[in-house]
């Protein structure tokens, strides 16, 4: 799955470890979900989107839509 | 700042002390270089290095963004249990070696030196259990399923070199510490090797 959560998370100017202590991860989770190594369950999902204050499609897109 | 203040680095470094000394001072007692009560207290004084070496592989696991708090737990309860083992482990064979005991004790002894192994398959249990890092159990899970299959095809296939008379016997002991390499080898093959 694709995501935008590294640009997020530059637009902010947090690293990694700033946003898995914001989401209660770990910061190698934060990492293999920006690096598309693990999709995250729908609850983590849900907890980006409201860190962010986005709806879950602006921050994450499936890879074979268009 | 230098490579041994890397936490990483730091953890090799103990991991490689350990396994000097311990196996080490094993070689001088087999080969007769060492002999005598002392080399057996030197022997297993070396494994008090499981304490130094198990702190650091936290602070590499910190280091490297994968540390949480069900991982701390499972490092304190493995290394009272792998202390435990060593232990309880050496006090059950030289019972066994000097008092020659009756099948019962034997039993008994069997199973003291067995608990700290079984709490050691606790403590995974409890990790996977505990974790609440949806990313790192995911993990975990992988690689346990990997390392049951490991051991599963390595047990059967030397079951049978064994029945064919082409392989000696093995103590059933041996499947943990086979399950557990099998947990390295699932980490081989994992992409992400940071955890």
């Amino acid at each position: 799955m694709l995501n935008r959560l590294k640009v997020l998370r530059a637009e902010r100017d947090w690293n990694q470890q700033d946003l898995a202590d914001r989401l209660g991860v770990s910061r190698q989770s934060v990492n293999a979900i920006e690096t598309g190594k693990y999709d995250p369950s729908l609850p983590l999902a849900f907890r980006i989107a409201e860190l962010f204050a986005l709806p879950i499609e602006d921050i994450f897109t499936s890879p074979t839509k268009d | 700042m230098t490579d041994v203040a890397n936490p990483t680095v730091s953890s090799r470094w103990w991991v490689a002390a350990f396994l000097v000394f311990t196996l080490g001072l094993a070689a001088l007692k087999i080969t007769g270089v060492l002999t005598g009560t002392l080399s057996t207290v030197l022997f297993l004084a070396s494994f008090l290095l499981i304490i130094p070496m198990a702190r650091a592989q936290q602070r590499a696991m910190a280091a490297r963004g994968c540390q949480s708090a069900a991982m701390a737990r499972y490092g304190r309860r493995f290394m009272v249990a792998s202390l435990s083992y060593v232990g309880l482990f050496f006090v059950s064979m030289w019972i066994a070696r000097v008092t020659e005991p009756v099948l019962s004790i034997r039993i008994v002894l069997a199973f003291v030196a067995a608990l700290p192994v079984i709490f050691m398959i606790r403590a995974m249990a409890l990790l996977l259990k505990e974790e609440d890092d949806e990313y790192l159990r995911s993990r975990l899970v992988d690689q346990s399923l990997i390392a049951t299959g490991f051991l599963l095809t390595i047990a059967t296939l030397y079951g049978f070199l064994n029945a064919f008379d082409v392989a000696p016997r093995v103590d059933a002991w041996a499947a943990f510490p086979l399950w557990a390499v099998g947990l390295g080898v699932a980490r081989l093959f994992q992409g992400d090797r940071a955890c």
